[in-house]
């Protein structure tokens, strides 16, 4: 059998010392009436080169689009990933580990974790960060919950266009947690309805207002610092959803007055992976950290030779404090962190800045040679984006007939957005990352005008 | 001149010039170790007796603090926040928790003299 | 000095090259004036061999399965198989993007159907959701599910119960779901007897029991005798049983939460079925439930469709846990163990993990005091409070066995056995290798008696005492540039 190395022999001379004649005698203490009768009706084991032949045969009807013919974003984006982070990612000192309770043999792990929070705090302007969120997602969950926690007000207020699987998470874990959750609306321009806020902010019981930046439509809601002055001003938290490279170009969430920022950790370092393991990267100010769920490391001076790293303020958490946590998060998503941290370090200060710097431009330049192309248009033309950008096409039919036949030119096409925001039937968001050139761009606009064409 | 009452959860409460203090017990700082963080309530903030006001923090558990009387809480020591370690030091001194107005001093009577909490806790250990 | 790898940053010795630009003449900055950035963000500057050799250095500071025995209780720590992590990385599932059509995605959705039906069938249940990221994201699964079909019956049924045993994260759970928490004691066996959840039940109210949350076995290693009893009481009075799938290891192909009765179960991929644990994540919690709760799973699950499969969202669906279909390469190294193993694979592994927890169980009985001693299932508890009245301490035996090169136990925890230490070894782990570590321990206790103060040297070690007093005190929780 695979992976038990027990021998015959080791068995019976165990089982001599428990008394015991058969392997099976072992189970007598489960009483009769729950135990199973006969086999589970399961297939036999494969021999791992069967194994792998199997999985392959699987594997083969997946269809594997080119890095940089992957357009489809939507929270998941294909950027590169160097091949010294796999590489590093794999020691199997650090993915065969536990969570490091015992720091005495755990140092590997902690001080990446402390540099992952590091990290984050750098790119989020924060000054806590936890060890690590599921996903973009559960991490804005998870601020929600700590924005009501710490305000002890009722209400929530979600963008218009905040992605809208966030949205959903959000919605579902509140079944228990019994926030209010308001919609700002938006105009036709995508500009969000200030009236509404207001309006909204003046009852005072305002938790939090929570942006996405850029949006999920992929541009920056109009007067961000506007929209943070008004939830300060009634005493509410802002809530920061980030797109981690934007802050290549763009002033941190904390610049911006935002109190607590998410992000999903995705494009630093990790593949699409069929949406995960991703990363969801959560931090706070410091006045917050208390609130704070999850895993934190903190740095301490030791009584020897050198200084070490520890899980600190554990006191929060739910193996201590039980139904009082501040959340109920145990495993989370460390090796992904692990990853994201080493990401940072090989791609640095230059690298990210030039990713940020040619994801912006070849959105841009993509969305030029798109506005020139008769039978679609952008859904929000007046809006700064990042990335990523909404079209419509002016005939909605033609969206399923062109995305098939971009898909079978090797193309993954945009998210399609009519399901989630009805008013931009026949749109599609599409993404570029540092992975197109010039040349990809212009074969993309070719196909799609010979598809609408066509 | 001081009088300290104390309650089975470990709470003393303390007339001290005529200001009644609530903090941990000597020996309820003992046995939860070094003491990182507590958290007290606001100012103005009201209590039923038995409630739970606070609480403390060491690096491996966390306890409730109840108050020993109904009351109202007038004042909290804000130097516990930075060093929560007075706790440790001096917890029925500079290590109290909140000060506080009470509705019904007729309740410290329910209460155990410091002989009385002494001998309760020998009796446990 | 610790050096982080911002204290290795040299400015000019990193350059990082991307394609050519598109040659764009940007008209006006992309980014509005108030929000721009000026400057780069300040990330460190190091070039790739230094950040290899930082990265490599630090996993060697680092225990893991792969370094050597790691007996820590409740976890199930065993070994990872190479051929799960070589599987997942292949660009077929590492490189699908969650946005494909189904159409282009058939192979990751046979996948994750043929895991749904493999796992419903390990766990009696009827059907599965792979949503869950981990164990608590599960429970908090379940809970939110119990919420929703009691809201649908009109029923409040506000009391979860949780025994004392149990793991933080089972009341948690319950309390982010809305319930209030009831802890029930424990008997004297260790156990959860009927009787007592009777008179529990009853104290709160029958009619406002939403359910209780149990391991089985639970985190003594015990098997609950009355488990049977427990269900079907709970579902008189209208209450459900959500199976905590920590322990499952114990009891592959033997017995099936299904069969004892509980509703609702969730796995832990990263115990059970050989995951690794990352370091803390990322792990998998998928649910399973009876027919009662199918209508409540979270979307989007995987069903049979027309010449392939498809996605679909249960009618009274609790909505969405999590992006996407869960922690996806997670469930691909799942089904590749369990596909390795196949039916008789389970019931070995079942068997071993067993048969070695009570073997060391049997070795240490007569050192240590064993405060349930009975036959156990795939991990058991030891208490030192004998050594502790000569002055050791659990914790002082883990450092101990950290310093002579075995992973420690789990120490402290369950919280009713005081100076605990909870030993699950795994079916992974050889006889030799059991015996070495039950002859340390062994030795530990003639030491511990003979030399207390001797026996708490650790010349091994080289990180220890570490200050985490100091360290919750004034938390410093971040590196941050000099000039911020």
């Amino acid at each position: 059998m695979p992976y038990i190395p027990n021998t015959d022999a080791d068995r019976s001379e165990m089982l001599k010392l428990l008394g015991l004649k058969r392997i099976d005698d072992i189970f007598d203490v489960i009483p009769g009436h729950v135990r199973l009768d006969g086999d589970l009706k399961l297939p036999e084991g494969l021999p791992e080169s069967e194994l792998i032949e199997y999985f392959d045969f699987l594997g083969a009807a997946n269809q594997i689009f080119p890095a940089h013919r992957i357009l489809a974003g939507g929270g998941v984006y294909a950027h590169f990933i160097p091949p010294v982070v796999k590489e590093l990612v794999h020691r199997s000192e650090m993915y065969s580990s536990y969570t490091p309770y015992q720091p005495e043999v755990s140092q590997g792990m902690l001080q990446a974790i402390f540099e992952y929070q590091s990290f984050v705090c750098m790119l989020t302007g924060m000054e806590a960060s936890n060890a690590s969120s599921y996903d973009g997602g559960t991490a804005l969950m998870d601020a929600v919950l700590m924005a009501g926690n710490i305000t002890s007000k009722p209400r929530i207020l979600l963008p218009r266009f905040l992605n809208p699987q966030y949205r959903e998470i959000v919605e579902t874990s509140n079944l228990g947690m019994q926030l209010k959750l308001e919609t700002i609306p938006a105009d036709s321009n995508g500009i969000l309805d200030s009236v509404a806020l207001d309006g909204e902010l003046a009852s005072g019981e305002v938790a939090a207002l929570v942006l996405q930046v850029p949006n999920y439509l992929g541009f920056y809601e109009d007067g961000i610092c506007e929209l943070v002055d008004m939830a300060h001003k009634a005493e509410a938290l802002v809530i920061m959803a980030v797109y981690p490279f934007v802050v290549g170009v763009m002033r941190t969430p904390g610049e911006l007055g935002a109190d607590i920022v998410v992000a999903e950790g995705q494009p630093l370092g990790l593949p699409s992976a069929y949406g995960g393991p991703h990363l969801g990267c959560l931090a706070t100010k410091m006045e917050h950290i208390r609130q704070l769920p999850g895993r934190i490391v903190g740095r301490t001076g030791a009584a020897f030779d050198r200084e070490g790293f520890v899980m600190t303020l554990q006191a929060r958490e739910q193996h201590i404090r039980r139904e009082r946590a501040s959340s109920n998060i145990c495993t989370n998503q460390a090796l992904a962190a692990l990853q994201a941290t080493v990401y940072l370090s090989i791609v640095g200060k230059d690298g990210f800045h030039k990713i940020a710097r040619k994801c912006e431009e070849n959105a841009h330049y993509a969305a030029k040679q798109l506005e020139a192309v008769e039978g679609l248009h952008l859904a929000y033309p007046e809006r700064a984006f990042f990335n990523e950008f909404a079209v419509v096409f002016d005939d909605p039919e033609k969206l399923n007939p062109v995305r098939r036949m971009l898909l079978a030119r090797d193309w993954l096409p945009g998210v399609p957005l009519e399901e989630s925001f009805p008013e931009l039937a026949g749109g599609m968001l599409l993404a570029f990352t540092e992975l197109q050139n010039r040349d990809t761009i212009d074969e993309f606009v070719g196909d799609l005008k010979e598809a609408l064409n066509g | 001149m001081a009088t300290y009452w104390f309650q089975k959860t470990h709470e003393y409460i303390a007339e001290i010039d005529g200001e009644y203090r609530v903090g941990i017990s000597e020996f309820a700082a003992q046995e939860l170790g070094d003491i990182t963080f507590v958290e007290l309530p606001e100012v103005g903030a009201t209590f039923t007796r038995g409630d739970s006001f606070g609480t403390v923090e060491s690096v491996k558990a966390v306890s409730d603090v109840y108050a020993p009387a109904d009351l109202e809480v007038t004042a909290v020591n804000e130097e516990l926040a930075d060093e929560p370690e007075k706790v440790n030091a001096d917890p029925q001194g500079d290590g109290w928790f909140i000060k506080a107005k009470l509705s019904d001093a007729s309740q410290l009577d329910d209460l155990m003299s410091k002989a009385d909490y002494d001998a309760m806790n020998k009796e446990a250990g | 000095m610790a050096r982080l790898i911002f204290d290795k940053s040299r400015p000019g010795s990193r350059r990082y090259d991307v394609a050519d630009f598109t040659g764009l003449e940007p008209e006006s900055p992309f980014v509005p004036d108030d929000i721009r950035r000026a400057e780069p963000l300040p990330l460190p500057e190091v070039a790739e061999v230094d950040v290899v050799r930082h990265y490599v250095k630090l996993s060697q500071e680092n225990f893991g399965v792969d370094v050597g025995f790691y007996p820590l209780g409740s976890c199930t720590m065993k070994y990872n198989p190479k051929a799960n992590e070589e599987i997942a990385s292949l660009p077929a599932w590492a490189q699908l993007h969650p946005e494909q059509p189904v159409e282009t995605a058939q192979g990751a959705l046979a996948l994750m159907h043929e895991l749904q039906e493999s796992l419903a069938e390990i766990s009696g249940m009827h059907a599965v959701s792979l949503q869950p990221a981990a164990g608590a994201h599960g429970e908090l699964t379940g809970m939110l599910m119990f919420r929703a079909c009691f809201n649908d019956a009109g029923e409040e049924r506000k009391v979860m119960i949780v025994p004392d045993s149990s793991h933080g994260t089972n009341p948690a759970s319950a309390a982010i779901a809305g319930f209030k928490v009831a802890h029930l004691k424990s008997d004297e066996r260790g156990m959860v007897s009927a009787k007592a959840l009777k008179a529990l039940c009853e104290k709160h109210g029958e009619e406002n029991i939403g359910g209780i949350m149990m391991t089985n076995p639970n985190t003594l290693g015990v098997f609950e005798q009355e488990v049977k009893e427990v269900a079907e009481y709970l579902h008189e009075i209208g209450a459900l049983l959500y199976y905590d799938g920590a322990n499952l290891n114990a009891s592959l192909g033997y017995v099936r939460p299904g069969d004892m009765g509980f509703d609702l179960v969730h796995f832990n991929l990263h115990k059970t079925f050989s995951t690794p644990h990352g370091g803390g994540g990322p792990g998998s919690g998928p649910v399973g439930v009876r027919e009662k709760l199918m209508p409540y799973l979270p979307h989007p699950l995987v069903t049979r469709a027309e010449g392939g499969f498809a996605f679909y969202r249960p009618e009274k669906s609790i909505g969405r846990m999590k992006l996407y279909f869960g922690n996806f390469l997670v469930l691909v190294k799942a089904m590749v163990y369990l596909r390795a193993l196949g039916v008789e694979g389970l019931k070995r592994v079942a068997e071993n993990a067993v048969l070695n927890a009570n073997y060391i169980q049997e070795r240490l009985k007569d050192a240590y005091d064993i405060p349930f001693y009975q036959r156990c299932m795939h991990e058991f508890v030891l208490s030192a409070t004998r050594q502790k009245k000569l002055g050791v301490r659990a914790l002082d035996i883990a450092k101990k066995l950290l310093n002579d090169g075995f992973h420690a136990p789990t120490i402290y925890f369950p919280l009713i056995v005081s100076e605990a230490m909870m030993i699950e070894p795994t079916e992974t782990e050889s006889r030799q290798t059991l015996d070495a570590f039950c002859d340390a321990m062994l030795r530990y206790a003639r030491e511990i008696e003979e030399d207390a103060e001797k026996f708490k040297e650790l010349p091994n070690l080289r990180i220890q005492h570490l200050d985490e007093v100091a360290a919750a005190r004034n938390p410093v929780v971040r590196w941050a540039p000099e000039k911020l």
